[in-house]
C-alpha cells in the first residue's frame, strides 16, 4: 500500500479540496479574440461589399459563402474557448476533512467490448482490478457485446485469480471474522430467550388491566397488596396505596370521564429495593399536568373535588404525566423508601431483594427502548436484526467475486442500440449496483489512481452536518491518450487541443463533453435522466417498453451515444467536470481504414443528434451550453466549404478566373491582418501544445472533407447508419482507394500549378502576382492534403 | 370474470438491489399463476432512481408475459421520485388498495 500511496501523493499541495482557475494566458487570448473578430468582420464586410467579382458569380458566391461559414465557425469556436478552466483536486484519500475509507462509494467499472482480442481486454481488466480502492467497494464488469467464449473464460480466470490475491483474502478473512462475531452474539442472545421469557412471566403479575368502573377499586387494592414485598415499611406502603387510589380515581373522574365504562386502565407496579414505581395508563385526551400544577396551586379547603392531585403530591416523591406513542397517557408515581432489613430474617427478605434487583434491571431495559412493549419483544427484535446482519455478511462473502462477465442476448430483428444498449443492459440487468460507473473502452488501461483522482468531484463537505454529501455533478471526463502512437502521429490521433483548451473551455461553461471512455458517471444521474427520456418515449409509443433495458440510461438515439448523453444530463440540470489529467491510456487505430471509420462515426453521430435532439431547441440547456453543442455540430458541415476553397486555385490555373476583384494591395490590406491575428489567437489558445501536433490537426481537419460531406449527406438522405466499432487490431493494407477524392484534388492542384507556369512562360498572363498568390495558396493545400495520402500506405517500421 | 391479483407489500428502502429482489418476487408470483401483481409501496421509506429503474424492468418482464403490474400507496418521497423521473406516465398508479379495488377489481 505504501508504494501506491507514494504514487498518489498529490504533487501540488492545495489549500482546499478543489481549486479552479482560468488557464494561463486566457486574458491575452481574449484580447486577441476581440481583435480577431473585429478584423475578421472588417475583412468579411469588405469582401461582401467591395470585392465580389461580378463577372464570375458562380465562383465568387460559393467562395464568399465558404468564407462567411468559416467566420461564424470561428466565432463559435473562439467564444467556446472564452473561459477555459483548469481544475486541481486533492485525491480521495487526502481530502480534508478526511472521508473514512469505509464510506467510499461503490464503483462499477464497465469495460465495453465488442470483438477485441482477449489479451487486450485482459490488460484493461487487470488494471481495473488493481485500481487503488477498497476491494469490497469495486467491481469490474466485462460487458461483452460479442458474446465470445474467450472473454467469458477470461473473466472467470481473472475472477478466480483475483479472489486468491492477498487483498481479497484479507477482505474475505475480515468479513468472515465479523460474521463469526455476529453468529456468536446471536447464539448468546438466543440462549437468553427462555430465561428472559420466564423472568417476564414472573414479573407479569405486576401488571393489571381493569375497566373504568369505581367498583373495581377493591380488586386493584387487593392486586397491589399481593405484590407487596417484605422490607417496605408500613407507612410507605400506606402512602403508595393512597397514591394508587387517588391516581385511579383521577382516571375515572377526569381522563375517562366521558369515555365508556369498558375503557381499560392499565396499571403497572415495579417495586425495587429503594423505590416503588407506579404507572397508570389512561386513554383520555392529552392533558398538561405541569401547566395545571403551576396555575392551580391552592385548593379551597371546602371544595368537593380537586384535592386528588394535592394528595398525590404529598404522598409520593415524584410524579409525572406524559403521553405515550400509542395515544395513552401515563401517570408515573415514584415513592422512595429506606428498606427495613433488620426486622425480617434474611431467608425471607432475600427473595424479595432479588426480585427488586430483577425489577430494576427489567425497568432499565424497558426505559431504554420505550417503543418495545417487553424485553421478550426486544430480544426477538435483536435476534431478527442479528440474523439480517449475518445474512448480509453471508451475502457479501458470496459476493466477493470482483471480475464479472455480462453478455446480452441479441435477438434478430430487434434494435440493439450498440454500445449504449450494451451499457444500459448492464445498468438494468440487476447485476450491477455501484454508486458510480467508470466506463472504459476495451483497450483503455486505467492507472491505479484513477478513482482517487476523480471521485472527489462528486462530493461536497456539508458544514452543517459535518459530513460529505453528494452534489449535482453527473460525470467527470478525463483525457483520452494513446500508448501506441507511432512517431510523427501519421493519423493525427493526438488530441491535446480537444482534451485541453477545448474541453476546458466547455468545462468553463458547464458543458464538458462525455466521450464514452475514461469517464466516471453517477449512476443516479444516468438512470434518473434516462428514465425521464424513456417516459417521454413511452408516452408516445408504449411498445418501447420492450426495449427499456437498452434505452433507459445512456442515450441511444444516435451512434455517438456519449455526446447526447452528456447533453441530456446537462438539460435536466446535472453538472459536469473535465479533469485534465491522463488517467488511462488506450490504443489508437493505426491504419487509415479504421481511422476513417472512427471519424465518420463521430461525424454522422453528431449530425444525427442535431436532427433528433437539437441543442438549440432542447429545453433546460443554458445559452452557453447550447452554443457549445451547436458549435460541434456546425463544424461538421465544413466539408462542402473546404471543397470550394480547394477548388478555387485549381479553377484559376485552368481558366484564369478569380473569385475576387483582384489580389492587389486592397486584398492584402484586408486579408493579411485578419489572417495573422487569427494565427496568433490560435497560438495563444493552444499554448503548450507542440506546433507539430497542431499542424497535424489542421491537416486532418481539411483533408477529411470528403468524409464530412459523406457524413452530412448520409444522415440527411436517411441512409441506414451502423455503429461501427473501431477495430483495435491493425488492418494492414494500402488504402489509396479511400483517399480517391483527395488524390484527385491533389493531382489537379499540382497539374494546375504546372499548367499555370506554362501559361506564364508563354506570356498568356500579364500578372505574375496572381499566379504567385494562387500558387502559395495551392502549395498550402497540397501540404494539407498530403497527410492523408501519405497515411494511406503508411506501415509501422517494425511489424507488430 | 375476475382476475387473480396478488398484492406485495415491500417495506424499507427500495434501491436498485432491493428492487431487483422485488422483481424476482413478482416473477415468482406470476409463475404461481397470478394474472397481475399489485405493489403496495406504502411501507417504502426511501426510493431512488435505480429502484424505479428496476421497477420498470419488472414492468417490462410482466408485460412480456401478458400480465399486469399495478402500483399503489406512494408515500410523499416515493411520489416525488416518480414525478421527477416522469414515471407517473408509465405506471398504473392508484392511491391505495381500496382505490385500486374500486377502479380495477370491480371493472373486471
Amino acid at each position: 500500500m505504501s508504494g501506491a500511496a507514494a504514487v498518489l501523493a498529490d504533487q501540488v499541495p492545495l489549500k482546499r479540496n478543489r481549486r479552479m482557475r482560468l488557464r494561463d494566458r486566457t486574458l491575452l487570448f481574449r484580447y486577441l479574440v476581440v481583435v480577431n473578430l473585429i478584423l475578421g468582420g472588417w475583412y468579411l464586410y469588405w469582401r461582401v461589399t467591395q470585392s465580389i467579382n461580378g463577372a464570375v458569380l458562380w465562383l465568387a458566391i460559393p467562395l464568399l459563402a465558404a468564407e462567411i461559414y468559416m467566420y461564424f465557425g470561428g466565432v463559435l469556436f473562439l467564444v467556446g474557448l472564452w473561459r477555459p478552466i483548469e481544475r486541481q483536486v486533492r485525491s480521495l484519500g487526502q481530502l480534508m476533512p478526511p472521508l473514512p475509507r469505509d464510506q467510499y462509494p461503490t464503483v462499477d467499472v464497465f469495460i465495453t467490448c465488442y470483438n477485441e482480442p482477449a489479451d487486450i481486454v485482459e490488460q484493461t481488466a487487470l488494471a481495473a482490478l488493481a485500481l487503488d480502492y477498497p476491494v469490497t467497494q469495486l467491481r469490474v464488469y466485462i460487458l461483452d457485446d460479442g458474446n465470445s467464449p474467450e472473454l467469458r473464460q477470461l473473466s472467470e480466470r481473472l475472477c478466480l485469480t483475483d479472489l486468491q490475491s492477498p487483498p481479497l483474502q484479507a477482505a474475505t478473512a475480515a468479513l468472515d471474522a465479523q460474521r463469526n462475531a455476529l453468529v456468536a452474539r446471536l447464539h448468546q442472545v438466543q440462549a437468553l430467550q427462555q430465561d428472559i421469557a420466564e423472568v417476564e412471566a414472573a414479573l407479569s403479575h405486576h401488571r393489571l388491566q381493569v375497566p373504568s368502573r369505581p367498583e373495581v377499586l377493591p380488586e386493584v387494592m387487593a392486586w397491589f397488596d399481593q405484590v407487596r414485598p417484605v422490607g417496605v415499611p408500613d407507612s410507605v406502603w400506606l402512602g403508595c396505596q393512597t397514591a394508587l387510589g387517588e391516581g385511579f380515581d383521577n382516571v375515572l373522574c377526569h381522563a375517562h370521564r366521558h369515555l365508556p365504562a369498558e375503557t381499560p386502565i392499565d396499571l403497572e407496579v415495579a417495586i425495587l429495593n429503594h423505590v416503588v414505581l407506579l404507572r397508570l395508563w389512561d386513554r383520555g385526551s392529552p392533558f398538561d399536568l405541569e401547566g395545571h400544577l403551576l396555575t392551580h396551586t391552592a385548593v379551597d379547603d371546602w371544595a368537593e373535588r380537586g384535592r386528588g392531585l394535592n394528595i398525590l403530591r404529598q404522598t409520593v416523591d415524584d410524579l409525572a404525566y406524559f403521553r405515550g406513542a400509542d395515544d395513552r397517557n401515563c401517570l408515573v408515581l415514584i415513592k422512595r423508601y429506606a428498606p427495613q432489613r433488620q426486622e425480617t430474617p434474611a431467608h425471607e427478605s432475600d427473595p424479595y431483594q432479588l426480585l427488586g434487583q430483577l425489577h430494576s434491571l427489567h425497568q432499565l431495559l424497558l426505559l431504554n427502548q420505550p417503543e418495545q412493549p417487553s424485553v421478550t419483544a426486544m430480544l426477538k427484535a435483536q435476534v431478527q436484526s442479528l440474523q439480517a446482519d449475518i445474512d448480509r455478511k453471508h451475502h457479501q462473502l458470496a459476493d466477493m467475486a470482483r471480475c464479472r462477465y455480462i453478455a446480452r442476448v441479441k435477438p434478430q430483428g430487434r434494435p440493439h442500440h450498440a454500445k449504449a444498449g450494451n451499457i444500459n443492459h448492464a445498468l438494468f440487468s440487476g447485476e450491477t449496483h455501484g454508486d458510480f460507473v467508470l466506463t472504459l473502452d476495451a483497450d483503455h488501461i486505467p492507472k491505479p489512481q484513477f478513482l482517487q483522482r476523480v471521485l472527489p468531484y462528486f462530493f461536497e463537505f456539508n458544514l452543517d452536518r459535518g459530513q460529505y454529501d453528494g452534489n449535482r455533478v453527473a460525470f467527470v471526463q478525463t483525457p483520452q491518450a494513446f500508448y501506441n502512437l507511432p512517431p510523427g502521429d501519421p493519423f493525427g490521433h493526438d488530441a491535446h487541443l480537444f482534451y485541453g483548451p477545448i474541453q476546458q473551455g466547455k468545462d468553463g461553461m458547464n458543458s464538458a463533453f462525455y466521450t464514452g471512455t475514461n469517464a466516471i458517471l453517477r449512476r443516479e444521474a444516468l438512470v434518473n435522466m434516462g428514465l425521464q427520456h424513456f417516459a417521454t418515449d413511452f408516452a408516445k409509443d408504449d411498445q418501447r417498453l420492450a426495449e427499456f433495458d437498452l434505452i433507459g440510461g445512456l442515450s441511444s438515439i444516435s451512434i455517438t451515444e456519449d455526446m447526447n448523453t452528456a447533453m441530456r444530463l446537462h438539460s435536466v440540470g446535472w453538472r459536469s467536470v473535465y479533469h485534465s489529467e491522463v488517467l488511462a491510456e488506450g490504443l489508437a487505430p493505426d491504419d487509415l481504414s479504421s481511422t476513417l471509420k472512427q471519424k465518420l462515426r463521430w461525424a454522422q453521430g453528431t449530425i444525427q443528434v442535431m436532427l433528433r435532439d437539437n441543442p438549440l431547441l432542447k429545453p433546460g440547456l443554458s445559452f452557453w451550453q447550447r452554443l457549445q453543442y451547436f458549435q460541434t455540430m456546425y463544424s461538421y458541415f465544413v466539408g462542402f466549404f473546404i471543397a470550394v476553397f480547394l477548388a478555387s486555385p485549381i479553377i484559376f490555373f485552368f481558366t484564369g478566373l478569380i473569385p475576387v476583384d483582384s489580389f492587389g494591395p486592397q486584398f492584402a490590406l484586408h486579408f493579411v491582418p485578419a489572417y495573422v491575428v487569427n494565427r496568433l489567437t490560435f497560438v495563444a489558445a493552444s499554448w503548450g501544445i507542440p506546433l507539430r501536433e497542431l499542424w497535424r490537426n489542421e491537416q486532418y481537419a481539411i483533408a477529411l472533407f470528403p468524409l464530412y460531406i459523406q457524413a452530412v449527406w448520409s444522415v440527411f438522405t436517411g441512409q441506414p447508419i451502423k455503429f461501427q466499432v473501431t477495430p483495435k487490431q491493425r488492418q494492414a493494407g494500402v488504402y489509396l482507394g479511400l483517399v480517391r477524392v483527395q488524390l484527385v484534388f491533389f493531382g489537379l492542384t499540382l497539374a494546375g500549378m504546372l499548367w499555370g507556369l506554362v501559361q506564364l512562360g508563354l506570356g498568356h498572363w500579364s500578372d505574375p502576382w496572381v499566379y504567385l498568390i494562387n500558387s502559395l495558396w495551392a502549395l498550402y493545400h497540397l501540404a494539407l492534403l498530403w497527410v492523408i495520402i501519405r497515411a494511406a500506405w503508411w506501415q509501422p517500421k517494425t511489424p507488430i | 370474470m375476475t382476475i387473480a391479483v396478488k398484492t406485495l407489500e415491500p417495506v424499507g428502502m427500495l434501491d436498485g438491489a432491493a428492487a431487483h429482489d422485488l422483481k424476482n418476487q413478482v416473477l415468482d408470483v406470476m409463475r404461481q399463476g397470478a394474472d397481475g401483481v399489485l405493489l403496495n409501496l406504502a411501507g417504502i421509506t426511501y426510493m431512488n432512481s435505480s429502484g424505479i429503474g428496476a421497477l420498470v424492468s419488472t414492468f417490462k418482464a410482466v408485460r412480456e408475459n401478458d400480465k399486469q403490474l399495478y402500483i399503489c400507496g406512494l408515500t410523499d418521497q416515493v411520489r416525488m421520485i416518480f414525478e421527477l423521473t416522469k414515471m407517473d406516465r408509465v405506471f398504473n398508479l392508484y392511491a391505495d388498495v381500496a382505490d385500486f379495488q374500486s377502479k380495477v377489481a370491480t371493472a373486471n
